[in-house]
């Protein structure tokens, strides 16, 4: 998956951990641990065959069963075989170049680019006047192989042209490319890098050998020699031709005097002519498989036209840290989730009791303004209870003290006046009559009022008397009697 | 780490994004759970102010219906009017009366305003009215007494002054107070009927 999600969906899969696959500044066994890519390669014929190769956990290469090695390059058989293969393994393959390549000697060696991996690879291709050769055509691709301790490098290309269908034949059949390797610079390099963790330089010419085609690499005083002829090579001819060049090439008087009579063949075993070394020449075979070499952890060159930087792997720790954060943002998502649902269903609650309160209020304030009404109904029942408690029947009084006096004595005046607001009344009359007359009708007049329930307060008996006609007036504080109200 | 940097960014907000949402919604959680604390306290209370509203409500209506019923065999006689509507509803009744029972009335008298008179602990307004009637027979005097304080149960005789009952010429001098009660227009419907009840021959 190529899209902006593609570096979110690494985190997860794990793949942001792993080098990536096309990353060419480390070896294929890092890059592919635990997992098969396959080696596409061809001869000079036009054939094509292919090899699994599995890495295990600590990224050691071991082929994986047979090399498949019956399809002519371009045909439908071979592409069906390439897309079984591709779909077999993790997809990956590794190109390896057998013919049409090309080598050179630089003097400038790679390592004094002051740049490592890619970009070192990249610099040698760029810096053409460097590691470029008249006899090497422009559209090559170049990689500089060398050892630390020696002047100068060993250039490798291959055109652009050769490498272009290579590479679209692969893609096309399923594969993505992990790398384009030449296979007897493969050998080269390994060996090379071999004799630098020993400590040690090339002390001989070196002769490394795929079967198909040769390199020799002139090396002089410890150091590759740049002399012109110290480096030749044979690609794109038969198998013995090679083989009978390669015996030619370095018995020859020159070069048995140049490189000191020693040579180290390095890669398929070679086998002279009636199995017979050239005489004066001190010849040391080191077997190797081709394919291993390929493969090797030591073995970094790539000439793919696309190689750039890739990017590197996380570090472990980063895996945990991105799952914690998901942890805790899946953790925060439902805690939201839980939280927004809680707040809703209390808002809800809290609605219904606001509500209820404000139900509750109305009726409370209903229940409070009909207090406030029958208030006012017993403060208006009062007030008439009152009024009517304090009042009293005058035309029962008035008879009463009529109907109660002696015919020996007469009324001349009578007057009641109530009281303000209180339940008495002033009672005022005047008799006419005798003494004995009035004293009788006094009592007369006081039985009655108790008859009707008034109560004498307080009486002045008389306060006056009028001599003209004989009257005399009474004034007592009567209590009027209580309806009851 | 170039290469993810746009992802971790993204990622790292992302987690910012959940986390603040984490809050910011517990918060809110937070404040709708104390909301709902406070309503519920505030429905309780206002339950509470119901159930002692209605409480005192019966307790208050238990302890009126009595006079309820007191006020209720009063009405008919309280009258409701505006002051001086009432005192010359009085003033005319009571003279009517008077022509009535064969008496004759003068000196009729109505305050242009109400007085204020203490009942119990408070004042209310009163209209008072003032008659003298005069006959040459008492019982016909007392009579009409007996009529007007059962024509206006409600009204109170603040003084009455009798003379000269042992002549030819009996004089009753009444000073009568009646409550002013708010109107309504139905009771002052009422009051124009029982005006004309009495008004009839």
């Amino acid at each position: 998956m190529n899209s902006a999600f593609s570096p979110l969906l690494e985190l997860f899969n794990g793949e942001a951990y792993c080098p990536h696959p096309a990353d060419a500044a480390l070896s294929l066994g890092r890059r592919f641990q635990g997992r098969s890519i396959v080696v596409i390669g061809g001869g000079g014929t036009g054939m094509g065959w292919t090899q699994r190769v599995r890495f295990d956990r600590q990224g050691t290469p071991e082929i994986e069963g047979h090399r498949s090695i019956a399809f002519r390059r371009g045909t439908a058989e071979w592409g069906e075989h390439l897309l079984t293969e591709a779909k077999a393994t993790s997809g990956w393959a590794l190109l390896l170049i057998e013919q049409q390549w090309q080598a050179a000697i630089s003097a400038t060696s790679a390592a004094s680019l002051n740049a490592s991996g890619v970009e070192q690879m990249l610099r040698v291709r760029e810096e053409v006047s460097d590691f470029g050769d008249d006899r090497m055509a422009e559209d090559a691709i170049r990689v500089a192989i060398d050892h630390p301790t020696m002047q100068g490098s060993v250039v490798g290309g291959v055109r652009g042209l050769v490498l272009e269908p290579l590479e679209k034949e692969a893609r096309a059949n399923g594969f993505q490319i992990a790398g384009i390797r030449i296979a007897v610079f493969a050998l080269l390099e390994r060996h090379l890098a071999k004799l630098q963790k020993q400590g040690e330089s090339p002390s001989c010419t070196l002769v490394a050998y795929d079967g198909q085609s040769a390199l020799i690499v002139g090396v002089r005083e410890g150091a590759f020699d740049t002399c012109d002829g110290a480096l030749s090579y044979l690609v794109n001819r038969p198998p013995y031709e090679v083989r009978t060049q390669v015996a030619k090439r370095i018995s020859s008087p020159s070069s048995l005097k140049d490189w000191n009579g020693r040579v180290e063949i390095i890669g398929t075993a070679f086998s002279f002519e009636a199995g017979r070394v050239p005489e004066g020449i001190d010849v040391r075979q080191e077997p190797e498989d081709v394919l291993l070499a390929a493969v090797d952890e030591r073995v970094r060159h790539d000439l793919r036209p696309d190689l750039q930087e890739m990017r590197l792997a996380l570090p472990r720790w980063v895996r945990g840290a991105v799952y914690g954060a998901v942890l805790v943002a899946l953790c925060c998502v439902v805690g939201t989730a839980i939280q927004l649902s809680e707040s809703f269903r209390l808002d809800g609650k809290t609605s219904a009791k606001r509500a209820e309160r404000d139900l509750n209020l109305l009726a409370a304030a209903g229940a409070r303004s009909r207090i406030e009404q029958l208030k006012r109904e017993e403060i208006r029942a009062h007030h008439i209870a009152d009024w009517v408690d304090r009042n009293f029947h005058a035309q029962a009084l008035v008879h009463a003290l009529i109907v109660a006096l002696p015919t020996e004595v007469s009324l001349d005046a009578l007057t009641v006046q109530a009281a303000e607001g209180l339940p008495q009344a002033k009672l005022k009359f005047t008799l006419l009559g005798s003494e004995d007359a009035q004293r009788g009708a006094l009592r007369a007049v006081e039985e009655k009022l108790y008859q009707l329930g008034y109560e004498i307060g307080k009486r002045d008996d008389p306060i006056s008397s009028t001599a003209r006609r004989g009257g005399v007036v009474y004034a007592w504080d009567l209590i009027i009697p209580s309806f009851g109200a | 780490m170039t290469y993810y940097r746009a992802t971790f960014t993204v990622l790292i907000l992302f987690l910012l994004l959940c986390v603040g949402a984490f809050i910011s919604a517990s918060w809110w959680s937070e404040r709708q759970r104390v909301a709902f604390t406070q309503a519920a306290y505030e429905a309780l209370q206002a339950s509470d102010q119901k159930a002692s509203a209605e409480t005192e409500e019966r307790s208050r209506d238990q302890h009126v219906r009595p006079l309820r019923e007191f006020v209720k065999a009063w009405e008919a006689y309280l009258r409701p009017a505006p002051p001086k509507e009432l005192g010359n509803h009085l003033r005319n009744a009571l003279a009517t009366l008077a022509t009535r029972t064969g008496l004759t009335s003068e000196g009729a008298t109505v305050p242009a305003d109400p007085r204020t008179y203490p009942v119990g602990n408070t004042m209310i307004k009163v209209q008072q009215v003032s008659l003298t009637v005069i006959s040459e027979s008492l019982p016909a005097i007392v009579t009409w007494l007996g009529v007007v304080e059962n024509q206006f149960a409600y009204a109170r005789i603040e003084s009455l002054t009798l003379s000269g009952y042992a002549s030819r010429s009996v004089q009753l001098s009444v000073t009568l107070l009646h409550p002013v009660e708010e109107s309504s227009p139905r009771l002052t419907s009422g009051l124009m009927a029982a005006s004309a009840d009495v008004t009839k021959p």
